[in-house]
């Protein structure tokens, strides 16, 4: 990596609530789980894990929130908290702010609106006002608006790697110097059709508590820069990726290209697996997903057992829950306590549940159709 | 960080199913902008576009497995990657894993065959059927396709910033590969028409219902417009150890947003000039060097004059000799495929020393002051050339490519 890249503050939306307390609220309690219900049209509810109480109230104008669709808001109000404890002046020219953003279905609720007036009235109704909004970079540009940034402005679409591809890009974005800072973010929102799809494809759970992954939505973001500020959070040591041929709405038959993208992240940031001391595991409760990740872990990492979490199978899969678990690397690395205990798949395998703080983070992300990510956070 | 050679094209557009049919008529003058042929266009402000032809679409080289469900954006793409790597000399062998990287720009993807599940699912029920209609909705669904049909198994990224998605990913290829993190890159976009696209350009009233006019003071806006670009990229001493013939160097990029409106450039143009001053600085070149800009030129009546403006404070008195052409008049504008397009067409100029003409311009806007190309093609040495593109949310990219030497 060309220099380095560190995490300056944290801010996020999940089921668990709004801003980073909630969330450290929540993985301090063993016990803690999401509320699953997500309403549809004309069916059953589906298990999603949905920012229920979420409100732009306090955080954003009244004005400003009414022109902005769901994931927006819950991307500006994650932002707002991330930006809110660098301090002022503000440490960077606006310019010089990127954001990257990673979504799994920015939009789709905007192109069910545009589409439904098209089939259902006439091409003639179809809302101009919501058109915008169906650009799957929606999100990330209504903040660079709001926030008045200039810098790139990226939005990666990588299915649930989608989050940790853009905390990535962000650091390739800093070490290029093409930002003097960047918002890396997850963003999704929860979306009728979008979960249907998955209910249907059997990916996700048939009922609350049965097996299977759950969706979710929310909104996570990492304010990176290459200079380290007074107090750094976190530094972004490496990444990696690789991907495999694979139906692009299938995970892949094996945990390789997942060992590889591990093995890459490890090597570009100069860590040995014997310093790893904490995993973010990517279980999301798809019992598939659970058997490659076991299977790229065995290749990647040997013996080596350290502390496990997942966070994903209680906040829910999305492309945001890859940067999510980003997120919660940065608070683990930083001495939150965490009580949510390793997969059953992982503890299995003799991974323990997190003691102490760690020193250095592995987070990974693989997506159906084959693609993996990983990166190395460590203390700063 | 080694130098990055343009080594394979692959072109599918309105105006042919190849690179050379294209470049051919687009030299000509020709338009693809035609009656829209792909869904009923009744009640709609404009019924042109520039569809490419179905017969395109039947890919007798690509394995039928690798096509079943694909979507229309998916057979665009793997179209173009199927010409592009032929192109290189980069042959693809059955049941072996190819360590390529592929950098797509992602849209509409599956969306035409998705709006066709949506619409019997907004009548029938959670129970509607062909649910294989909708697995190509996510926008990376055709980077998945390429590399599937193709068995490429290097890094494979989406990026989804609208109409500059291709560009940035071109761009964010190239430094993969001078950086070494793949040895050979596919990049570009596909983006195909669909329903959506079309009732929401209607809406905003970005549409042309006539064929569009870039840079013409009569112009109103623009036509939609379909295809698909790859470029192969690979680093120049690996082309040079394969004998691999290039088309042109990739000397840099630039991007930035404007942070101004969701689908109004700000008319000053000042960001699209931080971006194009990035790119050059990216490329170590000079405004002087530029000999040719593939302008974004979309033909609405706030884009155009807004790049212009750039590029007037940017080039100053070089843009009296720089030619400035844009390819929608002709191509119709592709969205997310547009930047992979418009950068395959800039790299054909610089290794064929011929500039594309700006189709439907014919009366200069004195708020568009360039050489606009009107008419046909013409001959045109190039050292440096800039694509350019801007998109929704006031994302701006700019590519610089060079001749090789």
């Amino acid at each position: 990596m060309n220099g380095d890249v560190y995490v300056r503050a944290v801010g996020v939306v999940t089921a668990a609530g709004t801003g980073i307390p909630a969330l450290a609220s929540a993985l301090a309690r063993a016990d803690w789980q999401a509320t699953l219900s997500l309403e549809r049209p004309d069916a059953p509810p589906l298990p999603v894990a949905v920012c229920r109480d979420f409100s732009t109230q306090g955080h954003l104008p009244p004005m400003v929130a009414r022109r902005l669709d769901r994931p927006a808001r819950l991307l500006a109000v994650a932002a707002r908290e991330a930006l809110g404890t660098v301090g002022e002046p503000f440490p960077w020219p606006r310019d010089e702010v990127g954001v990257t953003a990673g979504t799994a279905n920015a939009g789709t609720e905007a192109l069910v609106e545009v589409l439904k007036a098209v089939f259902l009235a006439s091409p003639e109704e179809a809302p101009p006002m919501q058109f915008p909004s169906t650009v799957a970079n929606a999100p990330a540009s209504q903040l660079a608006i709001l926030e008045k940034f200039g810098g790139p402005n990226l939005t990666f679409a990588e299915k649930q790697a989608g989050g940790l591809r853009a905390v990535v890009e962000a650091g390739r974005l800093l070490g290029r110097r093409r930002a003097a800072a960047v918002l890396a973010c997850g963003v999704d929102e929860a979306q009728w059709l979008n979960a249907e799809a998955y209910h249907r494809l059997r990916f996700t759970r048939r009922s609350a508590s049965g097996p299977g992954a759950i969706l979710g939505e929310g909104a996570a973001v990492l304010l990176l820069s290459s200079s380290p500020g007074d107090a750094p959070l976190a530094r972004l040591a490496g990444w990696g990726a690789a991907a495999v041929p694979t139906a692009t709405h299938l995970y892949p038959s094996s945990g390789e290209p997942l060992a590889r993208a591990i093995m890459l992240a490890l090597e570009h940031s100069g860590a040995a697996t014997r310093d790893v001391d904490l995993l973010l595991s990517l279980h999301s409760g798809a019992p598939r997903l659970a058997r490659l990740e076991t299977e790229a872990l065995a290749s990647a990492l040997g013996q080596r057992r350290p502390a496990a979490m997942a966070v994903t199978d209680r906040l829910g899969e999305g492309a945001f829950s890859s940067a999510l678990r980003a997120l919660v690397a940065v608070l683990a690395l930083g001495g939150a306590p965490i009580a949510w205990p390793p997969p059953p798949h992982l503890a299995t395998l003799g991974f323990p549940g997190l003691s102490h703080p760690p020193r250095t983070a592995l987070v990974t992300a693989l997506a159906g159709g084959g693609s993996a990510v990983a990166a190395v956070l460590t203390a700063p | 960080m080694a130098e990055v050679w343009i080594t394979g094209i692959g072109l599918v557009t309105a105006l042919g199913c190849d690179r050379e049919t294209t470049w051919s008529r687009l030299l000509r003058g020709e338009s693809g902008v035609a009656p829209l042929r792909l869904f009923d266009t009744t009640g709609y402000r404009t019924h042109l576009a520039a569809q490419v032809d179905d017969s395109c679409l039947t890919l007798p080289s690509v394995a039928a497995a690798a096509l079943r469900h694909a979507s229309r954006t998916s057979r665009l793409g793997i179209a173009a990657a199927a010409e592009a790597l032929t192109d290189a000399g980069l042959p693809i062998q059955a049941g072996v894993k190819h360590p390529w990287g592929v950098v797509f720009g992602g849209g509409s993807a599956g969306l035409f065959e998705a709006e066709e599940f949506l619409r019997r699912r907004l009548r029938h029920g959670h129970r509607t059927r062909a649910l294989n209609e909708f697995l190509e909705v996510p926008q990376d669904a055709s980077t998945d396709r390429v590399a599937e049909a193709f068995s490429l198994a290097g890094p494979r990224v989406t990026v989804t910033t609208a109409c500059s998605s291709s560009t940035v990913a071109v761009g964010l290829a190239a430094e993969m590969v001078a950086h070494g993190e793949t040895e050979v890159a596919l990049a570009g976009g596909a983006d195909g028409l669909c329903r959506l696209t079309f009732a929401g350009f209607n809406s905003l009233r970005a549409v042309d219902a006539e064929p569009a006019k870039p840079f013409d003071r009569r112009r109103k806006g623009l036509n939609l417009g379909e295809g698909a670009a790859v470029l192969i990229l690979e680093s120049a001493e690996r082309a040079r150890a394969r004998g691999a013939r290039p088309y042109a160097r990739v000397l840099g990029y630039g991007v930035t947003a404007d942070a101004f409106h969701m689908t109004q450039p700000d008319a000053s143009g000042a960001a699209w000039e931080r971006t194009v001053r990035a790119a050059l600085a990216d490329a170590g070149v000079t405004p002087d060097q530029v000999d040719y800009i593939n302008a974004h030129g979309t033909a609405t009546e706030q884009n155009d004059p807004a790049e212009v403006a750039a590029y007037v404070r940017v080039f100053a008195e070089h843009l009296a000799r720089i030619a400035v052409s844009s390819v929608k008049g002709a191509l119709g504008h592709c969205l997310c495929g547009a930047g992979g397009i418009e950068a395959a067409i800039t790299a054909l100029a610089v290794a064929r020393a011929m500039v594309p003409p700006t189709a439907g311009f014919a009366e200069p806007d004195p708020a568009c002051p360039v050489d606009a190309v009107p008419g046909a093609g013409r001959p045109w040495p190039i050292r440096v050339a800039l694509s350019s593109s801007f998109a929704f949310g006031g994302n701006s990219a700019a590519l610089v490519l060079g001749k090789v030497a």
